[in-house]
């Protein structure tokens, strides 16, 4: 098994809508789990993906290619300041996304087992919850009504928050 | 989905935040519930230790603090942390690290707290608090053989310091990372603490003892302690010969007393990786910079 003599080999992915995307084998290994998949060579030449649709999987396409291609950290220790930068806005970009999506990315980077990616969803979920009363965060993350606390709990938690700090 | 993306986020929100997030429903309560590590309780608001335990039982740090009624010392506590040690010792299995501001400590409250959390403290902080003797530190210096951080400060002491808690953390201890004592325990064998300088010589970083021995008496310290980076507070002698004297490599931070006009050369080759300089020197303060550089 070698990775290193197929950087033009291409993998085939395919999303719960049935759409199809032909990405370089060197970008579907930024996921761990299909990195995992090939190296074990369980992979067929389609890699189905039933829980990710093609909007949020088109998103996630789009930031491992940025990242397969920026030189890494480890591959060489002074590697220059501007590709770091590059990179950083690129993912401040990335993430200007509304919630749900956010949230789908995170779930398929979960999935997907690609590090980097749900470290930035789970920051860019937490500074926008940041600061924000209960009532801002619930509609921020569209909490079901169901889902909440009753009356009488919230009272309790808000009693106890009051002398319990940071 | 809710659930599990909050799984994942849950470690990236702040601390100040989590009192926000634990009222926007009844699952983000429950994690947070559960994942809770840090927690500082005002302990006047707070009577009963038990609420604390069933909302929070996993946590790992605890600060319990007491209103100081505006005075700068620890004479005026009342509130004694008798039913939080208690109660620690039979919930908060995970308490690693314990800090106690403010409030009234005896020394059964110290043993007990040894007895039963011995095995798993690692760091004990007392500031401001009324203390009645150092027996409690006896059993918390003998017991606690994982404690890597002890800092005692501004506390009050109904009777005579003997230095006895030091000389059993230097019998016990072999992980200490960062010990910081000051008045009321100014009498302690500074045999105690090079023992510790030498026992815990790849783990101490950060040494503050009560000012009470030349800084020349610390040669033996500096020797062990190889990691040492903070250093306090070694007093200058009139007439100090520094020949041959050197702090640890990686030292950082220095706190000395009475220093005197003619005595910086010493400090010359560390000018340039020192970020932390305390000296109370008087009348040479204002001098300072210029005698430095």
């Amino acid at each position: 098994m070698s990775t290193s003599s197929s950087s033009s080999k291409k993998i085939v992915l395919k999303s719960a809508d049935n759409e199809t995307f032909e990405i370089d084998e060197i970008v579907a290994l930024e996921s761990q789990a299909i990195k995992n998949m090939i190296e074990d060579e369980c992979a067929d030449n389609v890699i189905p993906l039933g829980n990710i649709d093609s909007k949020t999987l088109s998103k996630i396409i789009e930031y491992c290619k940025k990242h397969a291609e920026s030189p890494k950290k480890d591959d060489n220790a002074d590697i220059d300041e501007k590709a770091v930068e590059d990179l950083k806005s690129f993912d401040a970009e990335f993430a200007k996304v509304d919630m749900p999506l956010i949230q789908d990315i995170l779930m398929a980077a979960n999935f997907l087992n690609i590090d980097n990616l749900i470290g930035l969803m789970c920051r860019t979920i937490a500074d926008r919850i940041k600061g924000k009363t209960p009532e801002e965060i619930r509609k921020i993350l569209n909490i079901n009504k169901n889902d909440l606390l009753s009356p009488e709990q919230e009272a309790k938690a808000r009693e106890e928050n009051s002398w319990a700090f940071d | 989905m809710e659930e599990q993306v909050f799984d994942c986020v849950m470690p990236y929100v702040q601390q100040d935040n989590l009192n926000s997030v634990s009222l926007v429903s009844r699952k983000y309560y429950g994690i947070d519930s559960l994942t809770r590590k840090h927690l500082t309780v005002h302990v006047h608001f707070a009577p009963d230790p038990k609420r604390i335990s069933c909302r929070f039982p996993n946590l790992e740090s605890l600060s319990l603090e007491s209103y100081s009624h505006g005075y700068d010392t620890a004479d005026k506590c009342h509130v004694p942390v008798t039913p939080w040690i208690e109660h620690i010792g039979v919930e908060f299995k995970r308490l690693k690290s314990l800090s106690i501001r403010n409030m009234v400590v005896s020394p059964s409250d110290l043993k007990r707290l040894a007895d039963t959390r011995g095995d798993s403290l690692r760091s004990l902080d007392i500031r401001r608090c009324k203390m009645f003797s150092e027996d409690g530190l006896v059993d918390v210096a003998r017991y606690c053989k994982d404690l890597r951080s002890l800092s005692l400060d501004e506390n009050d002491l109904d009777g005579e310091a003997n230095g006895k808690w030091l000389h059993e953390l230097a019998l016990h201890n072999t992980v200490m990372e960062s010990l910081y004592f000051h008045a009321p325990f100014m009498v302690y064998n500074l045999e105690d603490v090079t023992h510790i300088a030498k026992k815990c010589s790849n783990s101490l970083v950060s040494l503050t003892t009560f000012p009470d021995y030349y800084l020349v008496d610390f040669r033996e310290v500096f020797k062990h302690a190889k990691k040492l980076d903070h250093f306090g507070i070694g007093l200058i002698n009139k007439g100090w010969d520094f020949s041959g004297f050197e702090f640890p490599p990686n030292i950082r931070g220095l706190r000395f007393l009475h220093l005197r006009k003619g005595q910086f050369p010493f400090l010359r080759p560390y000018l340039n990786q020192l970020r932390e300089l305390d000296l109370e020197c008087g009348d040479l303060e204002k001098k300072l910079p210029m005698l430095l550089f």
